[in-house]
């Protein structure tokens, strides 16, 4: 009877634990279905139609993605350009982080870190939309501080860092490089600082020097977590939306419009609603590819920790 | 002997050279800080300053008695972003502490649910979510901005990875001294998880105050701008003539986090980074 009843109870607050559980969750669930199922399902279906918003959307088929994969160049530039952006900027930030995190790995004095924090992290928290005025100042052509420099000191003319194509997009890359140089360079030199320093004693007593040790030892184990950085900053690197937004506006001709821009403005400068949500979809298919990847990498990364 | 000395004067120059390309580095902002003091007449004149060469508020002035709402935008950002880091906290921590410690049938999926999002950038949904709220009335509004950053599944997989470590048997006794599950939630598993709680205050911040991309959306009066996007449409309203005013509008919003950077860089830097890697 008792065991009974004590069976009844435990059920009871089972119950009542599987609806606290509902009951915390709801909110996060609801803004989850308002502002992210919903809106996934009806970019989906809106990619199938052609909306202007003032009409209701017309069912149109796959004309949308046809037009998309046959008919835009534009998308092809806007892919291209932010592929551009996103792995020179990551691969080069990769290679300056590791340079800079192995050259200071040994120096621990409090003073030097808190400068160094300073300096490179710095530009890493202020808001890309404030950088970009403040860069689009130093770079241009005939006002610029850059330019100014460069004819003072090497004799150059002046160049057009945000009005020549190539250049336009060297300049968004070096900027994008400038911005999380500190951030990679941070991740990296906390993984330096957690490897095992008996690896590098056995190696000292065996003769090696120091490049040896970063080439043989540092750079292998470190590779976990220079694969995990990599992918963290593509993806953040994929959604470029507003420095060149701000510092070029996507010239000149398109040579610094990313793929997020030309949804921006295909949705809400052209009205194409439909087909904006099509090249949407297409951005999100590339992004869970990446995305997937990261999983893949840092199950890994955790496996060898 | 000698060797050893060569090797510790070359790591003496080696830091000194990552120090003088840091300063390099650091100067966009000593410019921009150093000509915000310039008089707009002089503001073109060759060479730039990097140190104010005078302290001229003259531009600060101008802007703030201007009939510009910036210190409407300053009030508006930070009431976006305090009200987001509430909201966003409070519901997170409550459906972590749901799918950590109450484990109720489903609470996997709903994570594995949660954690798909991370594959749908804003920029992607944010054409049916304008629909949405331009039909809901919130567009142009700072409650449609806190209410879209809300849902935030990093936020909710950090703070479940936390509370995964703090151990069923402080949850268990307490049910036993009959705590009920808000109170076990707020009131013991939270408290103990401090140290990330403070992460995400600093991520969200950081996040929320630094974006441009949903208010440029959203927002399309001057009264409701937050500062990246006020001062950019300030920049767009003075036209390029009057580039020190410019500097000292970003100026008014950059020392702020300046000033909170200086005194709390160890912990931010330690928090941004360390959570990239968690996550």
């Amino acid at each position: 009877m008792s065991r009974q009843s004590g069976r009844m109870a435990g059920m009871n607050s089972r119950r009542k634990d599987e609806i606290a559980g509902w009951l915390f969750t709801a909110p996060a669930l609801l803004m989850f279905l308002i502002f992210v199922l919903i809106p996934t399902f009806a970019m989906l279906y809106l990619s199938f139609t052609s909306y202007k918003m003032l009409t209701p959307p017309t069912f149109t088929g796959l004309s949308n993605f046809i037009r998309l994969f046959t008919k835009d160049s534009r998308i092809l530039t806007v892919s291209l350009n932010t592929l551009k952006i996103s792995v020179i900027s990551v691969v080069l930030n990769v290679v300056i982080g590791i340079i800079l995190a192995l050259l200071i790995t040994n120096r621990k004095n409090g003073i030097y870190s808190y400068i160094i924090r300073l300096f490179y992290f710095f530009p890493n928290i202020v808001a890309p939309a404030f950088i970009a005025i403040v860069w689009a100042i130093l770079l241009a052509r005939d006002t610029g501080v850059v330019n100014y420099y460069l004819h003072s000191i090497f004799g150059l003319q002046p160049m057009g860092f945000l009005t020549e194509g190539g250049l336009a997009l060297g300049s968004v890359i070096g900027i994008d490089i400038w911005r999380n140089m500190g951030f990679i360079m941070f991740i990296l030199l906390a993984g330096i600082r957690a490897i095992d320093r008996s690896y590098y004693e056995a190696a000292s007593l065996d003769g090696a020097n120091t490049f040896q040790l970063a080439r043989h030892i540092t750079i292998p184990l470190l590779t976990p977590s220079i694969l995990l950085v990599m992918v963290i900053n593509i993806i953040g690197e994929l959604k470029t939306f507003d420095i060149p937004n701000i510092m070029t506006e996507g010239g000149p001709n398109n040579a610094t419009r990313t793929v997020a821009m030309y949804i921006y403005d295909t949705a809400f400068s052209k009205m194409s609603m439909g087909y904006a949500c099509a090249i949407s979809v297409l951005f999100v298919a590339v992004i869970m590819v990446v995305t997937i990847l990261q999983f893949r990498l840092s199950n890994r990364w955790v496996n060898y920790d | 002997m000698t060797k050893k000395y060569w090797g510790k004067a070359g790591g003496l120059l080696i830091s000194l050279l990552v120090l003088a390309l840091g300063f390099l580095v650091f100067t966009p902002f000593l410019f921009m800080f150093a000509q915000s003091m310039r008089m707009p007449a002089e503001a073109y004149k060759m060479p730039p300053d990097f140190f104010p060469t005078r302290w001229d508020l003259t531009n600060y002035a101008t802007l703030l008695n201007s009939d510009l709402p910036l210190v409407r935008m300053a009030v508006n950002s930070l009431t976006v972003t305090l009200c987001t880091i509430v909201v966003r906290l409070t519901v997170s921590i409550m459906a972590a502490y749901a799918i950590a410690k109450i484990r109720y049938r489903g609470s996997n999926a709903v994570m594995i649910g949660f954690l798909s999002s991370m594959m749908l950038p804003i920029q992607a949904t944010i054409i049916p979510i304008y629909i949405m709220l331009s039909r809901l009335g919130l567009v142009n509004s700072l409650p449609g901005l806190v209410i879209v950053g809300v849902f935030d599944s990093f936020a909710i997989f950090m703070l479940r990875q936390s509370m995964a470590s703090v151990p069923d048997s402080v949850v268990e006794s307490a049910k036993i001294d009959g705590a009920s599950q808000l109170r076990i939630c707020w009131g013991i598993v939270a408290p103990m998880i401090k140290p990330t709680i403070a992460t995400m205050i600093v991520l969200i911040f950081n996040g929320v105050w630094n974006d441009y991309f949903l208010p440029y959306i959203l927002i399309s009066s001057w009264e409701k701008m937050t500062l990246p996007l006020g001062i950019n449409a300030l920049k767009g309203y003075m036209g390029s003539g009057n580039q020190s005013v410019i500097l000292a509008a970003v100026s008014f919003a950059v020392l702020p986090i300046l000033i909170i950077f200086l005194f709390g860089q160890r912990y931010i830097v330690e928090g941004m980074t360390s959570a990239a890697v968690k996550g």
